[in-house]
Formats: C-alpha cells, structure tokens, sequence
C-alpha cells in the first residue's frame, strides 16, 4: 500500500513543484524580456543583407551573437505528453520556443549596444536539440542560437 | 580581424578573395546523465551552465577559423555560417565556416 501511494505520490509532488517553480520563472522571465526588449527598441533589428541606413567604412561592422538553453518543466511535459494523445497545438512549447528565441535575440541586441552599434542585419536563428527529445527518453530542453551582423546606421541628411 | 555573416561589410569593399575557412568543436551535447539538467527539467528555466559550454564551443570553433584566414592572410571574414550535427548519441560537432577576404574601406 506504502509503494502505490509512493509511486504516485512521487510524480504528483513533482508536477505541483514544477507548476510552482513554473509560473514563477515564467513570470519572471517575461517580465525581464520585457524591461530590456523595451531598453534595446532603439536598435533596427532585420533580417536583410543590404544594411538599410548603413554604410559607414569608419565603424564598419562586425558580427553580433546571442544563445540560450532552456528546459521546459515537469507540468508542462506532463500536459504535453497527454496532448500527445488527443493532437492539436502544444502551447506549452510554443511559449517554450518563442521565450529561447526572444531570449537569445534580446542578448544578441545587447552585444551590438555595447560595442556601440544601432542596427543589426541578418539575423539568423539555429536551433539545436539538447535534450534528446526526438529519442523516448528525451527530456524538454532546446538551445537557441541567433546571429546577426551589427552595423552603424549613419544619420539621414536633410534634402 | 572584420567577422561579419553577410556577404558584404558595410563601408568597405572587397579587393581579393582567399577561400573557405572553417574551425570546429566537438562537445557533449546530450544531458541525459546530467543531474544538475535533470533537475532543471523538472522546474524549468535556463541552464546556464549548458549556455556557458555551448558559447565556449562556439567561441572556439571560431578561433580556429580566426587563425585559418590569418595563415591565409586574410583581414576579414564574410558569409560565416554555423551548423551542429549529431556525431555519435552524446557529442555533436559546432562547426563554423565562412570566406576569408581582403578588405579595404571604400
């Protein structure tokens, strides 16, 4: 009797832990990305290879790197494991997925502030499996890697 | 030494073109054994300590690529691209490569 209540005992104190410790670092995180994603609105952020506004052969330009691994909790596994089951959007790992990559842009913009540029170009985002998830036994944890390359963008003149 | 990851640099244009460089790393990339990363799987969040090893690895991989364009003599590198591929269950290699040109401002 002892081990049946063990046996599920155990996985319940784990999934109310991780919706604790869950919304807390959730909470948190998003909070943070907030605050420095509004810090960092001033830098122009695309994806185009033809520098727009740029041009200067005195600051020139350099290349801007930003990563991040993140786990996803044992609630959230949980609810996804049943969502298996039925089919339909996980919306647990979308939120996963799109903290790492907001993550590693708000680092790679930060690299660029600090080394003084106002403008990144070529923003490319590689994503890695660090948990093996595609195995049975993988675990729920993604690293986002998000490169670019920051330039000056010189001042408009007036006509 | 100018490391961009477009095909240009902005204000400078390029005079010679050297060739393909590359440097790579191979890392343990598989938490399966990881305690530490077992725990975070459970409360979620960042594992830092993954994030450290992975920019170590990469900073690596790239200066391996550094010293290839400054044997070729080279003053710039253009178009780096990075790729990750699963070597064995465990270790992935983080390989980088891009063109080592010479470049002079315009």
């Amino acid at each position: 009797m002892y081990s049946a209540l063990f046996q599920l005992g155990v996985p319940l104190g784990l999934i109310i832990l991780a919706w604790f410790s869950g919304r807390w670092y959730d909470h948190n995180h998003l909070k943070s990305l907030d605050r420095r994603e509004q810090e960092l609105s001033g830098i122009l952020l695309t994806d185009l290879k033809c520098f727009p506004g740029g041009g200067d052969p005195v600051k020139s330009g350099t290349m801007v790197m930003g990563q991040v691994v993140i786990a996803n909790d044992y609630l959230k596994a949980f609810l996804a494991g049943i969502r298996k089951i039925f089919g339909g959007e996980v919306k647990s790992y979308e939120l996963l997925m799109a903290r790492a990559r907001r993550e590693a842009i708000v680092r790679l913009l930060t690299q660029a502030q600090e080394q003084g540029f106002d403008a990144v170009g070529n923003l490319r985002l590689y994503f890695s499996d660090i948990g093996g998830m595609s195995g049975k036994k993988g675990m729920a944890i993604v690293e986002i890697f998000a490169c670019g390359t920051a330039y000056c963008r010189t001042p408009e003149t007036p006509s | 030494m100018i490391v961009v990851n477009t095909e240009t640099i902005p204000g400078m244009k390029i005079t010679e073109t050297k060739g393909i460089v590359q440097g790579n790393t191979i890392r343990a990339k598989h938490v399966g054994r990881d305690i530490a990363a077992g725990f975070k799987n459970i409360v979620g969040g960042e594992l830092k300590g993954y994030t450290e090893l992975l920019t170590e690895a990469r900073r690596q991989s790239i200066e391996r690529m550094l010293s290839q364009a400054e044997q070729l003599r080279a003053n710039a590198i253009v178009n780096v691209r990075f790729s990750t591929s699963a070597i064995t269950a465990g270790a992935a290699e983080l390989y980088v490569y891009g063109t080592a040109v010479v470049v002079e401002p315009e």
